[in-house]
């Protein structure tokens, strides 16, 4: 049994268009890749249908017709393969084999060059393949799939028949037309059918593979995703639960160890106090009894310090305000001081409450820490003046502390920073105090800022809102 | 010698070693001093109604401090002073609220408690009707203080003080009062943060109570305490 020329272009129209519609149904969500391949197929199937037919019906002519079809196939296949992002960005190799394979069709319009028409066309049949093959190779879209090897091939064997067949056109050979020799007709069909076929599906197939290596591009960022963030969620919670902890941990330092403390000082007063009413209690002792007066003084500061300054971290500002009468926290403030200091304050208050919103334990503390710093950043035994002022321009009260500068250089850079220690030799601070007293302005939604009234005073002014 | 209404004080404290020490303290500067380490033992070998001052702690074991604390108010005008070793803003909240006079964290030195002490009795001497709680006049010319004190209001303090009542509790905000009180506007209302200073420092340097409102922060001003209308039995 032979085929007839016709008949295998039958067969090998209806394999396309049943691919094609496969293709179709497979690929319902498109994509531009899918539907220049269907656009190419359609061509193509157009083009050979009217060169059987009109070749029949009218003449030769109709190849020309036909062909012009086949010509955009192959154009939009090589699109279809070759193009990036935007299909006509198509890179050089692809662009100059489809260009001569146009350029030499127009040739082939040409009346004089009708005996030529077929080596034309087989040259157009190569740079096509050719370009096709360019695109292929060239795009990194198909880069480790596994149909563009079979593609390639179908390609290089497309290549291959038509040179063969050049080989045997005029000029070079005698063949003036496609279908001269029955034989050869049929195999050279045969051939074409099987490169198409193979064509078809290597495609189809690299279509889907690229989906699924999209897919599981996504699946994996996805799992990424929601492992980084569970994993956030759990290092939040960690954290929240030490804090919880830390803070636990805090609360039990300020109740336990400071309870002792402020007995052994409270021990410690009943002695000096008994000291200072016998009359033979040397001098030596009651020294020894205010030095110690002293330092266990400053460890329960610093102690107060401390755990007020962990707890300030990350407190917002106006958190727990009541209505609090800030003569009665300035007096104890005062009073907080151990005699030998204490002596060395001025304060001048007037006689009427104040009631302003504040937190007491924190204001303590905060008006602690700015007498302390003027206390021992000042010349031993020199006067610090304390003022309280209303200010009814904010409106609010401001709380002045003045004291003589114990040396050059304490003020400078930033000396609310926490661990910012002034240089004095005598105070061996912790750099906590200045950070506490702008963290209690903060908390009270106030300010506090230094300006020297002379040359060796310098002022802090505390200014709370009412 | 104590020249003051106190006499008797009680000290409260679990911490054995402090509630000596203040006793001792309180005894050599003359007044009569007990302590207890809970309020159960209080309760159980004194009466509450013998004394005239309290210090407490607030950490008690069973009863704590802030309960001992309503129970005491409940039943006498004597001054409370809690101390404790408390850091939290919580702590002084609910003593003030159970009817505390005072509150000082530890560390507290035995001349703070003196002092307060002093303070606290001079404020409950004149402590004439307490209990009686704030009341306005119906034409809002003059505030009643609970002390039992009157402070007038001028015309511009009326209208406000009208304005927070008519919010019956909500927070205000400036632009509202700045009209209610008739006051000239202004971009950040000055003249009537000056307007509700004055006021609030007329009623603490008349009566050393703290006016019946506050700031909120960014907003305005709300009532922090119930004004009702004198003569007005439902407000």
């Amino acid at each position: 049994m032979s085929f007839t020329p016709q008949t295998l272009l039958l067969i090998n129209t209806t394999l396309v268009l049943a691919f094609s519609i496969s293709l179709a149904i497979v690929e319902r969500s498109g994509g531009w890749r899918v539907k220049l391949w269907l656009a190419s197929n359609l061509s193509g199937v157009a083009g050979i249908i009217i060169i059987i037919l009109g070749i029949a019906a009218f003449g030769d002519r109709w190849i020309v017709y036909g062909g012009i079809f086949n010509l955009t196939s192959v154009f939009l296949k090589a699109v279809c393969l070759g193009g990036r992002r935007l299909p006509w960005h198509l890179p050089r190799k692809v662009a100059w084999p489809i260009m001569l394979m146009f350029v030499f069709s127009l040739v082939m319009l040409v009346p004089a060059a009708s005996d030529f028409r077929f080596a034309i066309s087989c040259t157009c049949a190569i740079m096509g393949s050719a370009g096709v093959l360019a695109a292929l190779r060239s795009n990194r879209a198909w880069r480790g799939l596994r149909g563009v090897t079979i593609l390639c091939s179908a390609m290089i064997v497309n290549i291959v028949q038509f040179s063969t067949i050049l080989a045997t056109a005029y000029p070079i050979g005698f063949e003036t037309r496609m279908f001269g020799d029955n034989q050869i007709v049929t195999a050279t069909l045969l051939v074409m059918t099987l490169v198409s076929f193979f064509f078809q599906i290597s495609f189809l197939s690299l279509i889907i593979q690229r989906r699924e290596r999209e897919r599981m591009f996504a699946e994996r960022r996805t799992v990424r995703a929601v492992a980084f963030a569970g994993g956030l969620l759990r290092s939040r919670e960690e954290i929240a639960a030490l804090s919880e902890e830390r803070h636990g941990m805090l609360k039990l330092l300020a109740h336990e160890v400071r309870q002792p403390l402020n007995n052994a000082q409270a021990a410690l007063q009943t002695l000096m106090n008994d000291l200072d009413r016998g009359a033979n209690a040397s001098d030596k002792l009651k020294d020894v009894a205010i030095r110690t007066e002293t330092i266990l003084d400053e460890v329960t500061m610093k102690l107060s310090n401390s755990i007020m300054g962990a707890m300030l971290i990350g407190r917002g500002a106006g958190a727990s305000l009541q209505d609090v009468e800030l003569g009665a926290i300035v007096r104890l403030v005062v009073l907080d001081f151990p005699d030998n200091l204490r002596s060395r304050l001025n304060l001048a208050m007037g006689e009427g409450a104040i009631f302003l919103p504040a937190d007491p334990i924190l204001l303590r503390i905060g008006l602690r820490n700015l007498l302390d710093n003027a206390l021992h950043y000042s010349p031993p035994g020199s006067r610090v003046a304390m003022e309280v002022r209303c200010d009814e321009s904010r409106p609010g009260y401001t709380v002045l502390v003045t004291n003589t500068l114990a040396g050059p250089g304490l003020l400078q850079g930033d000396i609310f920073a926490w661990g910012a220690r002034g240089n004095s030799l005598r105070y061996d601070g912790m750099g906590l105090g200045l950070f506490i007293v702008r963290e209690t302005a903060r908390v009270h939604h106030g300010s506090v800022t230094v300006y020297q009234p002379s040359p060796d005073l310098v002022t802090f002014e505390l200014y709370l809102p009412a | 010698m104590p020249i003051f209404p106190v006499n008797k004080i009680c000290i409260v404290d679990d911490d054995d070693d402090f509630a000596a020490l203040v006793s001792d303290y309180l005894t050599l500067r003359g007044f009569s001093a007990v302590h207890y380490n809970s309020a159960e033992n209080v309760l159980r070998l004194a009466s509450l109604n013998e004394f005239d001052f309290f210090v407490l702690d607030l950490g008690l074991p069973g009863l704590d401090g802030v309960d001992l604390t309503a129970m005491i108010r409940a039943r006498s005008e004597a001054g409370i002073l809690v101390v404790s070793g408390r850091m939290g803003a919580d702590a002084f909240n609910s003593a003030l609220v159970a009817g505390a006079d005072m509150f000082i964290n530890k560390p507290v030195r035995f001349d703070q408690v003196y002092h307060s002490l002093i303070s606290i009795s001079r404020r409950t001497s004149t402590r004439p009707n307490a209990g009686l709680g704030w009341s306005v006049a119906a034409d809002y010319s003059e505030l009643r203080v609970p002390n039992g004190q009157v402070v007038k209001l001028t015309h511009v303090e009326g209208s406000l003080l009208q304005a927070l009542r008519t919010a019956e509790g909500r927070a205000v905000s400036r632009a509202t009062l700045v009209q209610a009180a008739g006051l000239a506007a202004s971009a950040d209302h000055r003249n009537l943060d000056a307007a509700i200073f004055r006021l609030r420092r007329k009623i603490e340097q008349e009566t050393g109570e703290p006016s019946p409102f506050r700031t909120v922060h960014g907003l305005g001003y709300q009532l922090s305490a119930d004004v009702p209308m004198q003569g007005d039995p439902d407000r």
